[in-house]
Parts: C-alpha cells; sequence; structure tokens
C-alpha cells in the first residue's frame, strides 16, 4: 500500500508503511548531511510521551496506529542511551547493595560499555533481522526506520524493570518479564503486517524475535546483574 | 619623547577633535583624553591620556583649524597626509582610520549583553526569554566561565582543564547535531550553541565554587550538585526554546542538556 505522500493513507491501518523520507540533496552524499535524517526526528514531546506509554502499556492499540505514519528516531535513541545509563547505574548499585560489610565497593567502568555493546548492538541486530524478515521472507514492504522504531521502543519495559533489578532477588523476575512484555508488543506492533501470510513464516518471524529478545535478557542478568 | 602607551589603539587625533580653537601645543592633554564622552562602551579612555606635549614633532604638526567638532566621525582634509608624515604610522593602525569602533565593540565584546546573560542565568524560572537576549552569539562569557570552573577545579586540587575543555566541546557538538536535526526549519549556528551551553555553564561553575568550602560528597553538597543541574537545564532549554521557537520540542531538548549538565556536575564533584 504505497501512498504518494509521507503519512499514509487513511486506509493504513498499521501505519508503518509509507515512502522514503525525502532527502536533503541528491546524491550519494545526501546520507551525511544533517538535513537528510531531519526528518527522521519530527516529533513533539507530546508525541514521544504517546510513544512511550503505547510501548509500555501495549495492550491498547498497535503501535502503528500511535506512530501514524511517522516513524522517529529520537525515541528509540533516547531510549537504548537512558538504558545503558540506568543498568550501569543499578548494576552498581546492585553490587554496592551485594558487597560485604566493611569492604569498600569498587566500580567498574566496563560495566557502561559492557551495556552499551549490548543495548546498541541489540538494536541494530534486532532492526537489522526484522527489516530482513520483513522485506525479504514475508514480503512485506516495511522502511527500516519503522523496524527500528519498534525495536527502540520494545526497550520501555526494560527501563521500568531496571530499579527494581537493583534490589536483592528480584533480578530475575524483573529481568524475565521486561523480556516478555518487550517480546509481546513487538509481535503485537508486527501482527497487522504479518498476519495473512503463511503460518510457517510468521512462526520464523516470532522466535527470531523472541530468540533476540532471550539473548538481551540473559547477557544483561548474567553480566550486570 | 613621548610618554605614550604602546597599547594604544586609537588615533590619537581622536582626543583633540573637541578643540577647535586654542588648541595646546604643550602641557596639557589631559582634556582631550576626557572629551571621549560619547563612546559609553568604551572602557580603555584613561590609557589614550598620553602627554603629547612632550614630543616636539607632535605639538608642532598639530593643527587645530582643521578639526571639527562634531565628533569622532569627520575625517580631516590632510589627515593622511598629516599622519604619513609623522610617526603615527609606527603605532600600525590605519591613517584613514577615524571611523574605527573601540577594540571592544569591535571584538564583539558587549558587557552590557554579557550581564544581562549572567543576570538570566543566575535567576532560573519557567518564563519565555526575551527575543532579544538571544540574538547574538557571544563566545566571550562562556570561554571566562569555562576557565573559571576549571580555576576553581584546582582550587580543590584538581587539575581538569582538560576534562572541561574536550568534554565541553563534544557536548557541544553532540548538541548541535540534536538540535539541527531536531528543529525542521533550517538550524541553529554552532557559536549559538556554544555560546548558551557556556552561558548556562555558570551553575556548575558557582557549583565548583560551593564545593571549596561545603564537602561533595555529603548531602547537601549532592544537593547542590542536583539543583545546579536543575538550574543549568532550564535556563539553557529556556535559551534555545526561544531561539529556535521549540516549545513543543522543549522537553526533548531539556533531557539531553540535563545529561549534559549531570556529566559537567560529576566533573566537578568527584
Amino acid at each position: 500500500m504505497r501512498d504518494e505522500d509521507d503519512h499514509g493513507g487513511p486506509d493504513d491501518e498499521d501505519g508503518l508503511l509509507g515512502q522514503n523520507a525525502g532527502g536533503a540533496a541528491p546524491g550519494y552524499c545526501a546520507c551525511l548531511s544533517v538535513a537528510y535524517y531531519r526528518p527522521y526526528f519530527d516529533v513533539d514531546t507530546d508525541e514521544v510521551a504517546a510513544r512511550l506509554r503505547a510501548a509500555l502499556f501495549f495492550c491498547n492499540e498497535p503501535f502503528g496506529a500511535t506512530l501514524r505514519g511517522k516513524p522517529d528516531a529520537y525515541g528509540p535513541w533516547w531510549v537504548a542511551t537512558t538504558l545503558v545509563f540506568a543498568v550501569a547505574v543499578t548494576s552498581h548499585v546492585r553490587g554496592l547493595l551485594g558487597a560485604e560489610a566493611g569492604v569498600i565497593y569498587e566500580f567498574d567502568f566496563s560495566a557502561v560499555t559492557f551495556a552499551a555493546a549490548t543495548i546498541y548492538g541489540y538494536v541494530a541486530l534486532a532492526a537489522a533481522t526484522n527489516w530482513a524478515f520483513l522485506n525479504y521472507s514475508l514480503k512485506v514492504h516495511q522502511r527500516p526506520l519503522a523496524c527500528l522504531c519498534v525495536v527502540g521502543y520494545s526497550l520501555v519495559p526494560y527501563l521500568a524493570a531496571a530499579p527494581a533489578c537493583a534490589l536483592p532477588y528480584l533480578a530475575w523476575p524483573a529481568v524475565l518479564a521486561a523480556c516478555a512484555a518487550q517480546s509481546l508488543f513487538a509481535l503485537k506492533a508486527a501482527r497487522p503486517a504479518v498476519e495473512p501470510h503463511p503460518r510457517e513464516k510468521v512462526l520464523a518471524f516470532a522466535g527470531a524475535t523472541c530468540a533476540l529478545n532471550a539473548g538481551l535478557a540473559f547477557l544483561l542478568k548474567v553480566y550486570l546483574y | 619623547m613621548a610618554a605614550f602607551n604602546p597599547n594604544f589603539q586609537q588615533p590619537p587625533q581622536q582626543q583633540f577633535q573637541q578643540q577647535s580653537s586654542g588648541f595646546p601645543h604643550g602641557g596639557d592633554y589631559a582634556s582631550g583624553g576626557q572629551q571621549f564622552q560619547q563612546q559609553p562602551q568604551f572602557q580603555q579612555q584613561q590609557e589614550f591620556q598620553f602627554n603629547l606635549g612632550e614630543d616636539p614633532t607632535w605639538g608642532a604638526q598639530a593643527q587645530p583649524t582643521q578639526y571639527t567638532s562634531n565628533g569622532f566621525n569627520q575625517p580631516t582634509p590632510n589627515g593622511g597626509a598629516f599622519y604619513a608624515s609623522s610617526q603615527g604610522t609606527s603605532f600600525g593602525y590605519d591613517p584613514s582610520g577615524i571611523d574605527e569602533p573601540p577594540l571592544l565593540e569591535e571584538l564583539g565584546v558587549d558587557f552590557e549583553d554579557i550581564w544581562s546573560k549572567t543576570k538570566l542565568v543566575l535567576t532560573p524560572s519557567f518564563r519565555a526569554v526575551d527575543e532579544r537576549l538571544v540574538e547574538g552569539s557571544d563566545l566571550a562569557g562562556p570561554a571566562v566561565f569555562a576557565l573559571l570552573l576549571a580555576g576553581a577545579l584546582v582550587l580543590r586540587g584538581k587539575l581538569h582543564f582538560g576534562y572541561v575543555y574536550g568534554f565541553g566541546l563534544s557536548s557541544c557538538v553532540a548538541t548541535y547535531v540534536l538540535l539541527n536535526l531536531m528543529h525542521q526549519d533550517g538550524g541553529v549556528a554552532f557559536g549559538t550553541v556554544v555560546s548558551f551551553l557556556g552561558y548556562c555553564l555558570l551553575p556548575v561553575v558557582l557549583l565548583a565554587a560551593a564545593s571549596i568550602v561545603v564537602s561533595s560528597s555529603s548531602v547537601p553538597g549532592q544537593v547542590l550538585g542536583g539543583l545546579a543541574v536543575l538550574a543549568s537545564t532550564c535556563t539553557s532549554t529556556r535559551l534555545f526554546e526561544a531561539k529556535l521557537h521549540m516549545r513543543p520540542q522543549r522537553y526533548l531538548i531539556a533531557y539531553p542538556l540535563a545529561l549534559i549538565y549531570s556529566c559537567f556536575v560529576l566533573i566537578t564533584i568527584f
């Protein structure tokens, strides 16, 4: 369903389909200019707040309807960055709380770099996998930005779970709950686009998504908490 | 020899433009310097009262009838010839440079503007900023504040000049990229970004100064640190919002700015 204008047509239910964003200058070097990426950041505070709420409470309406054909890159970038800092800080808080009395807790900055590598790597890998599956296996036309948007906003449950992970005995339940919420959100967001396709391919897509999410949860829990 | 000030930048003829008659060849040139009342921004008036009377060359060539009393911007008929034949060219200024603005104005240093922006930073509130304040982007204030921050840290025994410069520059670049991405109608100049971020560093400078006497690892010190972050974020968001008319995106730019100032406060506290 390709429409001429950028916002998708009125019958574009999931809102994730659309034209490529207009670039600043033609040619191969356009992607090196800031203006090329400007349409990807065309959001207000209210819109971002609505998307964050939709990511956390995903039972209401499909994420595509919240996007309204205007996926943004601001949300994924800052959710991922905030999660890196939140995970690193709560990891150290957990270490501090778990340290024995009288022992000076030495904090290890490599937690920040490991968290950054894990989370940014997950976002890149998951977005690429989503896009490849949808475009090549399921033959559903999706913009890479829309996939990135879904993957980025799916990290919001981890933001909510990070403070809980700092407390003893709550790490595993919190991480598993966040992983489940993330997977459900991602599958629900992709559902309008993949539903009419053959069952095996849909299951393969769902399996890949859940495997990546489980990998992220495992890495975060084992190495940082 | 003329006891002149080697830092003198103004052509000496500006001193005697108000005197249309009775040009003093010798003696009192102090009154010449005091004729400078037309330039309120001109801070260095006192330096220019050099005593021409001791130099026979100047005194002999002074021709009072050629100077008008209308002000500084009236070039004299043979002003060029006057200086070409005198020692004036040894000062290194343009012979016809009677129209040159004072040095600080030429450098773009406007103390009134700096003071009004400093007052704005020191009084955080949620009101919108007057747009006239955000028009110019001057780098003198921010440069001074960055040096003050590093200097205040030196007073606590920490040599963090490199961190302040390095993180300051990288945060300016990052903010520049972010604001240009988010502002859909054009963008913002790098100088403006540096200027606003630098001015809003003042609460962090005050925190660094306060942490000389208040231990920063204690609870009051950390509360002060939090307040400094809030004040800096508040003011810088207001400045960018006024400059770029980005009110709907106010909190979206406030969050990265809060992160930047948190890093500065962390450098200061720890």
